[in-house]
């Protein structure tokens, strides 16, 4: 924990930052240098890796401490929220639900005729 | 008579150049393809538009252009310029995406990374093109397949670059279900395309609720430069998930994400003039664009392929792909590919955890290109 902020200040954008301008000034940047730039595209690189691996570090830690939290803060099972967007679902679902029953009506009066005619 | 040649002189017709003529028909172009082929039609209609706008020839003395100081698409332009649009738009992303594939299945994040190698790879490209290393790195995000970045970087490291690299972005991502298949079929086998994946478990609503928070404070602190882009994204995201902001979250992912999606694409078509649009820089990034998808998609398959020699449960390398970050569209280009091997097998879900961490991904390689090459 102590050596974080030490590593922090020595790796990504910081050193990134002190670095690169150092190796473009030697070499000149506007002859856009191959070799300044892989140095830039290998550091980049490592630092979009090093913030995902962190992100799914913590993600994956977190139903752990979440699990240990519950036991202090359980968690309920209806969240707080507005009923705003349910009513609008509860429309398309009354209107899906018409739909099925009448489908399922016209086709037992289908049916129905079908085997009136037949006998 | 003298009064209606002076006025002659004054119409478009007097002034009108060749480039324009080019431009406008581009623009043309641009809409008759978003319309008929419904390649990306919310971009291209006001890109294909302001293209025509903006290349109609005005006469000098008259503020109309959209570098002309004082002209409404002066100040339309704005938001492109200074960089205001691309967060807002992220805003609405983060209001509209849901995180749970990507917190049921910590690992798949990874696959996101691993396209991000389509944006340095590309910028080494464009240094090898003899392009500047600020227009380079403009250029190389291209390769990170997300339109706002792309324009938000480039409005910070090379605007005279915007145009062709707008218009190559947003164009590669309506391309991405023909870039991506026969490469991805290239580097999978049929075993490999035919694995299947356990489902994902459920996420709890306080997991949806505190990721934003905390994703946003470790990407952030690491890559500064990112503070921007991720903090209107996981901005949104909060709004969506905590559940007592639906109406902010509602606006954020229809009207204001639509009204700003018609300014920034109409004022970036208004901005492509011939003398920037019309050149071999711009074929060079068009070039640089195609290739940047391609490395991107290969980046994330092969890195699929390698976790695969450490895990016991599989990844199916196909979902690799979906980290180049043309939310849904890659993903569905993924489960499609999957789907033709075997019909059974649902991959979209999964996809979708490299998809949205390709945006994360996109932005933290803009804010590390944008902190160094200023």
């Amino acid at each position: 924990m102590y050596a974080m902020p030490m590593l922090l200040e020595q790796t990504g954008p910081t050193l990134l930052g002190q670095v690169v301008p150092m190796l473009l000034d030697q070499s000149g940047a506007g002859s856009g240098s191959l070799a300044n730039g892989l140095v830039v595209a290998l550091v980049g690189l490592m630092i979009v890796f090093s913030a995902l691996i962190f992100i799914s570090l913590f993600i994956a830690a977190l139903p752990h401490l979440l699990n240990k939290l519950a036991v202090i803060w359980p968690e309920v099972d209806e969240p707080v929220a507005h009923h705003e967007s349910q009513v609008a679902d509860d429309n398309a679902v009354l209107a899906a639900i018409g739909f099925v029953l009448h489908t399922e009506f016209q086709r037992q009066l289908d049916s129905q005729d079908s085997s009136e005619q037949s006998s | 008579m003298e009064i209606l040649t002076d006025f002659f002189d004054t119409t478009g017709f007097a002034s009108m150049q060749f480039g324009n003529a080019i431009m406008i028909l581009i623009g043309i172009v641009f809409i008759v393809l978003a319309i008929t082929k419904d390649y990306e039609p919310l971009l291209l209609v006001p890109i294909g538009m302001g293209a025509i706008v903006g290349n109609i020839p005005v006469s000098e003395g008259m503020a109309l252009s959209v570098y002309d100081e004082g002209s409404v698409l002066h100040y339309l332009y704005f938001g492109v310029s200074r960089g205001v649009y691309p967060p807002l738009i992220f805003l609405g992303i983060g209001a509209m995406t849901d995180f749970s594939t990507m917190l049921s299945n910590p690992k798949l994040v990874l696959l996101g990374a691993a396209a991000q190698i389509g944006v340095f790879l590309t910028f080494l490209g464009a240094l090898w093109l003899d392009f500047s290393p600020a227009q380079a790195g403009a250029i190389g995000i291209i390769g990170g397949a997300d339109g706002p970045t792309a324009i938000f970087l480039a409005s910070k490291l090379a605007p005279e670059l915007m145009g062709p690299i707008a218009i190559a972005a947003y164009s590669y991502m309506a391309l991405v279900p023909v870039i991506q298949p026969p490469i991805m079929r290239l580097l999978t086998s049929r075993e490999e395309r035919l694995i299947r994946m356990k489902p994902p478990r459920d996420v709890s609503r306080r997991e949806k609720m505190i990721f934003p928070v905390a994703a946003f404070l470790i990407s952030t602190l690491i890559a500064p430069g990112a503070v921007v882009l991720l903090g209107m994204l996981f901005f949104g995201n909060l709004l969506k998930e905590s559940l007592v902001t639906e109406r902010l979250a509602r606006t954020a992912r229809t009207a204001m994400i639509d009204i700003v999606t018609i300014l920034l694409g109409f004022a970036v078509g208004a901005s492509t003039q011939a003398d920037t649009f019309l050149t071999k820089e711009s074929l060079g990034i068009f070039g640089l664009g195609a290739l940047a998808f391609a490395i991107a998609t290969a980046g994330g398959v092969l890195f699929a392929k390698l976790m695969n020699l450490f895990l016991t449960e599989k990844i199916n390398p196909l979902v690799g792909a979906a980290g180049v970050s043309a939310v849904p569209d890659s993903a569905r280009v993924v489960q499609m590919v999957g789907q033709q091997e075997d019909p059974h097998n649902f991959l979209l879900m999964h996809a979708m955890a490299p998809n949205v961490a390709g945006v994360v991904g996109s932005a933290i390689a803009a804010g590390v290109l944008w902190s160094v090459l200023t």
